[in-house]
Parts: C-alpha cells; structure tokens; sequence
C-alpha cells in the first residue's frame, strides 16, 4: 500500500513547482495508472515515492512504513523502474541483475527461477545477459531493467513509463504480470503516455497537470455520463481545463 | 559553405560538448569559484612564468645574434602540446562524439561539419594556449623591442599558431579512417595517444639524459644551437615557428606571408579532405559500430553480501570504462617510471649498498620522507577516485537513493574502492624502497602510517567535495573527469596541505619525530573528516537532484 500525504516540491529554490499538494492512497490489490502531460510532475511524484528525493513537506507512507524515518525498510518493499534505462551498461545483463539481487538479499536459487521465468515471459535469450548491456537495443534494456527490478518479488512496484521500446506480446505479458501481481494483494502505480494501456489494466487512475492531481477514481467514475466515456477526449478536457 | 552556419554549429558543438546544467545558483557559484581559483593558481602563475622565461633567453641569445631562437623553442614545444592533446581531441571531435549521429540526418556540407568541429576544438582547446602565447610575445618583446604593428602581427600569428598542427591531424586522421579500418572505437585512439605521449616523453628523456646541460649552454653562447638535433627535429616538424620567429625577430614580412599563406591552404586542405572522404569514412563507422563480445562468466548466479556485491560492481566500472581505467587505475602506477627516469638522468647508483649508505644520512632521509608524501598524496588527487566517486555514477545516480542499502555502507565501499587502488600504487613500492633504503623499523612504520593516512585524508576530502556537487550530467566518460571541478579543488587543496606537511618535515627536529608527529596529525584529521563524511557527507547524498 502507498500513502502520499501532502507531497510537496520545488526546484530551484521555489522557481519551479513540480508537485503541488499531492494526496492519494494506492491500496493493496490495486493497479494505480499514472496519467498526465509532459513535465506535469509524475517522474517527481515517484521519485519522492521512492525516496529518490525528498519531499519540501507532506510524507510518505509505504506499507505503514514512513519513507522519511524507515527509509530502508521501505525501499526493501519497493521494486521501481526508472524512466532511464541506461543505468550500469558497462555491466553485463547477468551481473547487472546479482548486483540487484544481491543488494535485495535475494537467496541464489530463487533468482535462478526467477530470471529464468522472466527471460521466458519477455522472450529473451539467456545468452544476452553475458553479454555487456553497451550492446542491447533500447527495448533489451528496458527488458532487463525489469528483471533486474522485479527479481527480489518486491510487495509494490512503482514504475516509471515501463511499456517504453517494449515490443508486443511483453507488453502484453508485463500487463498480466501486473494484474497477477495485485490479485495477489499487492500495489502497482504505473505511469504512462499510453491511455489505452492505463484504460485496459488500471483499476484506478489518477491525473496530474503542472503538479496539481486533478482527478483520482476509478474508470467507471471517470467516464460515467462525460464524452460518451472516452478516456482519450475526457483527459485533453481535463488538462486543457486545468 | 557558408561561414555563418559553420560559427553557429562550432558554438553549439561547444556548449553541447560541456554540458553545464542551466539554472543551478549553487552549481553557478561553484563554477566561478573554480574559474577564480585556476585563475589564480594556474593560468596567472603559468603564463607569468613563461614570459619571465622568455625575457631571460631572448636576452641572453642577443648577445650571440640570434634572438629568434627562444621563441623558436617556446613555439615548438607549445606545438607538441598541441600534437599531443590534439590528437585523442580531433579524432572524438570527428569521429566519436554522440552528437555527430545527430548532425549527420541534417543537410550539411562535409566541410562544413567538419570546419565547425575543428572550429569548436581550436577554440574549445586553446584558450590556455592563448594565454602562454601572449606571455610568450610579451617576454620576447620587452628584451627585443618591436614596433606596434609588429607586436599585433606576433600576436596575432601566435593565435594561429596551433592551426597547422591541428590541421595536419585532422586530414591525416581522415586519411587513416578513410583507408584503414584499424581504428573503431574511441579506445583505439586514446591508447595511440598514450602511446605517442609515452614516445615523446622517452625520446626527451634520452635526450636528457645522453647530452650534457653544458654543452647545449655551449652551443647557446656560440649561437650554434640549431646544431642540437631535438631543435633541428623541432625545426623539421613545425617550420612555422621558425617562421614566426624570424618575422618577430627581424620585422621583415616575408616569413609572416609564407606562414599566412601556409595556414590557409592548410585549412583549404582540409575542407578538400572533408568533402572528399569525411562522410563515407564516418558513416562506415557507425555501421560497424559493433557488439562487445566479452568472456560469459559461466555461473549466471552468485550470491553475495550487498556491500560486496557495490564493490565488485564499482570496481567493474572503474576497469571497463576506458577513460575511468586510464585516468584513475592505470595512473597509480605511472609515477614510479618517473622516479626511474629522474633518477637515470641523475645517474644515480639503485644499488642496495649504495642507496642505504645515502639514506643513512638524516637529511637524505627527510628528503624522502617528503617526497615519499608529495607522491601518495599527488597521487590520490591526480587519480580523481575520491573527487569523482559520486560524479562517475552520471545519470544513473538515482539507483544510490532507491536501492535498500544505508548510504554510509555505500560511502564506505566508495572509500574503499578508491583506497585499493590509491595504495596499490604507493604501498609496495614504498615498502620495497624503506627496505633497500634501509630504514630503521620505526621510521619505516611511520612512513607506512604517512602513507595510507594521507592517501585516506586525500580520497575522503575529495569524496567530501564531491558528494557537495557532483556533476552528473556528462555524456563521455572523460568529461565526468575532466569537467568535474571537484577533481581541481581537490588537488589545489591537497598540494597546499601537502607542501605544509612536507615543509614541516625540514623543521630543525630530527626528522621521525616530526614525522611522527605529522603522521599522528593525519590520523586525527582522518578521524574527524571520516566523522563528517558520515554525518554531513551522507547528508549531501539526500540532498543530489533535488
Ligand atoms: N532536478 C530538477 N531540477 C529542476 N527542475 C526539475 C527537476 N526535475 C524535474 N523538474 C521540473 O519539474 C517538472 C515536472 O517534471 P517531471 O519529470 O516530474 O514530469 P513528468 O510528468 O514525468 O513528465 P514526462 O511525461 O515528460 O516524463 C518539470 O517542469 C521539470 O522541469
Ligand atoms: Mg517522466
């Protein structure tokens, strides 16, 4: 479960406000979808979510841990994929997912099943993670950076654009696994350009537009009775109002 | 071409090439911090020196006629600085910057894209350079009086004096990708570089150590020192000082055209050059980019402690990524060719015998255990593995705040990484040379404790000042080096800290007490700045992007 309780921040000593009183709840068996135009403030959201950064006031609350004095705690529970992909390629795949296995305390056998069932669902061959991450296409990082995330089973996963280069049938995989992972009781908040994927999967989506979240409910809330329930003509309303 | 399109592209080249982040007040002030401090410490004291020099010689040579000898000298050393930096710079400028995969879709003229590339260098390069030249004229012009016009000519030449050296890369380095296939990757160049700056180094070296100082003094009084085969070679590669030189020394014009007229068909060359093969040549290599191949570790999964798990992976960085490999690994352990060297000129005797009957005096010693200081603390700066521990991570910082790992291990396994390395370098051969010195077991144990408490002194103050102000934005690994600022103040901070302590050790106190006391003076500071890293240190680390 994810609390954020009047997030907060600025840039540039109060220049630029990125998120502007930011309240929600993501409950546990729940997929969250993340929507909103560029430079609204979703990556700055989940970076204070993830204590990437801190919030200028307001908490964070994972699991009933509070970011801000049980950090590690709550990073142990938290699996997040960044908006970059680009992160360590001078690794190669295999050395890149023990690194994060071993920082998550992963036990040996459990990430052998568990890269194995992952490479599976996104097609990969193992023979790409012995080799340096320099040589993947943008998609195969994308893939790794994944596994690498999801490797340690973490309660609640945050991510960041995740269906970005991916092809196909492991979008569509990844969409399974999230819906999987919150039947099972667990929280995924997503953010995402793509309003399709965040109609398709989301059982709630929230809306942020310069920093202010605009809307939070459930699909079936949104669109009762608005523009003939089209999400795509309900979301340019929303944010050009805004 | 159009001239206009070529500034515009060569200024945006240079400012995509450094890559400052916009609107940071504190990133600002540290920038002119820095300006102000290399200001103060590098260029003025440099450039100072060098025109100091330069009066001296010039005046010296008049008495034996030939004035334009010492600019000579000046101009063709200044020219192997820009042969040797310039070639790893042209050849990434050309061939290996990310940003030239995004010029190359745009409807540009081969000799366009690569006069603003060359444009971008000459400048971006330079401007240091700029700053020796004028000190180089002035110096020549206060002991050989010129007129004005004389003076704006000198200068002006001056400017252009790296122009043909760097042309005669550029073309060269097109010819060699054009028609050989050897060169592939960024790494290819820098180690030939190396190479080079390696030869050169050596054949001065031999040089220095085969001629006699007196007999080039000699040949000076007798204005014979065109005689000296490293001038006569020195004439050979770069005529254009000559050139110069006998223009500011004789006020005729003719060396003045020829040097104008030799710049300008040097450029005309390289545009011909350009047109000719510079798009097939770097189209080609960004064909072959190709995939690294490397040993499959055969055990997919290995199960190791978090901690252990940051240093395996820190040190897999710092060995794989080439500028990181050269600059802060491969550096620790150049030095020791250098006391070689020093000492082959100084044709001492390396003997056991002979080294212990000299270290058996206290002065001899003292001097040593400066030296021995001086280096293990150059060396710790120099290598940037304190001051760029957080800056190396670049754009993939975050993963230090999101990972479930306190940020004082991962200070800690910085700290470490970069000590294994800093005392690889310094600890054996110290420990050889106290033994062969013959030093008795208690100044030997107190130069080791000098040894490693300044190497941790200096890689935990660097950490310090990088964990304050990292620069993350880098697109090369070699700029996360060269413009981290942290790596500069880091070391004008050591070699003040570094001259008082080795100053200290000439007090009129037998030298292993002030050694002594020295060295327990660093351990406290060690203590006290480790205190602060992991308090204030690690605060810093929260406080990085935000
Ligand atoms: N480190 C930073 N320094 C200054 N401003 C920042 C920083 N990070 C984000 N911002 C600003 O905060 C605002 C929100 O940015 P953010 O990255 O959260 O947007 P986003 O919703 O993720 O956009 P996108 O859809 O493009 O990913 C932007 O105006 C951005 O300029
Ligand atoms: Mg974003």
């Amino acid at each position: 479960m994810i609390e954020a309780l009047n997030l907060s921040k600025s840039f540039n000593s109060g220049a630029a406000i990125a998120a502007d009183n930011i309240s929600f709840t993501c409950a546990d068996g729940e997929i969250v979808g993340f929507i909103g135009p560029n430079g609204a403030g979703k990556t700055t959201t989940i970076k204070m979510l993830t204590g990437i950064i801190r919030p200028d006031s307001g908490k964070v609350v994972i699991n009933g841990f509070d970011m801000a004095e049980k950090p590690l705690e709550c990073k142990k529970i938290i699996g997040y994929i960044s908006d970059n992909p680009d992160m360590f390629v001078k690794l190669t795949g295999y050395e890149f997912i023990n690194f994060m296995a071993d920082v998550y305390g992963v036990p040996e056998n459990v990430r052998a099943e568990r890269i194995d069932y992952f490479a599976e669902q996104f097609g990969m061959e193992k023979s790409v993670f012995s080799q340096r991450m320099t040589g993947y296409s943008h998609g195969m990082r994308q893939k790794t950076m994944i596994i690498a995330t999801l490797v340690h089973d973490p309660k609640v996963w945050i991510l960041d654009e995740p269906m970005v280069g991916l092809d196909p049938q492991s979008a569509f995989n990844l969409k399974r696994m999230m819906r999987e992972h919150a039947d099972k009781g667990n929280t995924v908040l997503f953010s995402t350009h793509v309003l399709e994927i965040a109609e398709k999967v989301c059982d709630r989506i929230m809306i942020i537009d310069t920093g202010k979240l605009i809307y939070t409910g459930t699909m079936d809330a949104l669109k009762n009775g608005e523009e003939g329930g089209d999400l795509e003509k309900i979301f340019l309303k929303m944010t050009a109002e805004a | 071409m159009r001239p206009l399109i070529i500034r515009r592209l060569a200024s945006v080249i240079m400012r995509s090439n450094s890559m400052e982040e916009a609107g940071n007040k504190k990133r600002k002030a540290w920038i002119m911090g820095f300006t102000a401090f290399v200001l103060l410490f590098v260029v003025i004291p440099v450039t100072v020196m060098t025109g100091f020099f330069t009066f001296i010689l010039t005046k010296g040579l008049m008495q034996t006629g030939h004035p334009e000898f010492g600019i000579k000298l000046m101009y063709g050393l200044i020219s192997i600085f820009t042969v040797v930096f310039g070639i790893n710079v042209i050849f990434n400028e050309l061939y290996f910057e990310d940003d030239i995969s995004y010029l190359l879709p745009l409807p540009l003229k081969p000799e366009e894209l690569v006069l603003s590339r060359f444009l971008a260098v000459f400048v971006g390069e330079n401007m240091m350079q700029f700053a020796v030249v004028i000190a180089v004229v002035t110096g020549f012009g206060i002991a050989h009086p010129m007129n004005v016009l004389q003076w704006i000519i000198s200068l002006a030449a001056g400017f252009l004096l790296p122009v043909i050296p760097m042309a005669v890369i550029a073309i060269a380095g097109m010819l060699l990708m054009t028609f050989t296939r050897f060169i592939k990757k960024k790494e290819t160049v820098r180690r030939i570089s190396y190479a080079i700056i390696i030869l050169i180094l050596a054949a001065g070296a031999m040089m220095l150590v085969s001629i006699d100082i007196s007999e080039i003094v000699v040949f000076i009084i007798e204005g014979t020192a065109s005689n000296v085969l490293f001038v006569k070679i020195l004439d050979i590669i770069f005529p254009q000082t000559g050139l110069i030189a006998d223009f500011m020394a004789s006020g005729s014009v003719w060396p003045i055209l020829v040097f104008a007229a030799i710049c300008l068909l040097s450029l005309v060359l390289l545009s011909v050059c350009a047109r000719l093969f510079y798009m097939e040549s770097v189209t080609r290599l960004n064909e072959t980019t190709h995939v690294q191949k490397n040993a499959a570790s055969s055990q997919s999964v290995v199960f190791r402690s978090a901690g252990m798990s940051l240093f395996i992976k820190e040190m897999r960085i710092l060995v794989r990524t080439p500028a990181f490999m050269t600059n802060c690994v491969a550096a620790n352990f150049v030095w020791p060719v250098f006391v070689l060297i020093f000492a082959k000129i100084m044709r001492a005797d390396l003997g056991r015998a002979a080294l212990s009957a000299y270290f058996a005096e206290q002065s001899h010693k003292t001097a040593a255990l400066a030296v021995i200081l001086a280096i293990t603390m150059v060396t710790a700066a120099m290598n940037c593995l304190g001051s760029d521990s957080f800056s190396r991570e670049g754009k993939g910082f975050d993963y230090i705040k999101f990972i479930p790992v306190s940020y004082k291990l991962q200070w800690n396994v910085k700290t470490a990484a970069a000590m294994i390395w800093t005392l690889a370098g310094t600890v054996p051969f110290f420990t050889i040379f106290v033994i062969y010195a013959g030093f008795e077991v208690i100044t030997a144990v107190i130069t080791m404790v000098l040894v490693i408490s300044s190497a941790f002194f200096v890689t935990e103050l660097g950490m310090l000042l990088d964990s304050l102000n990292p620069k993350l934005f880098w697109l090369d690994a070699l700029s996360a080096l060269r413009e981290n600022y942290n790596t500069v103040f880091c070391m004008g901070i050591t070699i003040v800290v570094c001259g008082l302590l080795a100053g200290g050790l000439f007090l009129p106190v037998p030298a292993p007490v002030t050694a002594g006391i020295e060295a327990l003076l660093l351990c406290v500071a060690d203590v006290v700045l480790y205190l602060v890293s992991m308090r204030a240190g690690v605060h810093n680390l929260m406080q990085i992007g935000e």
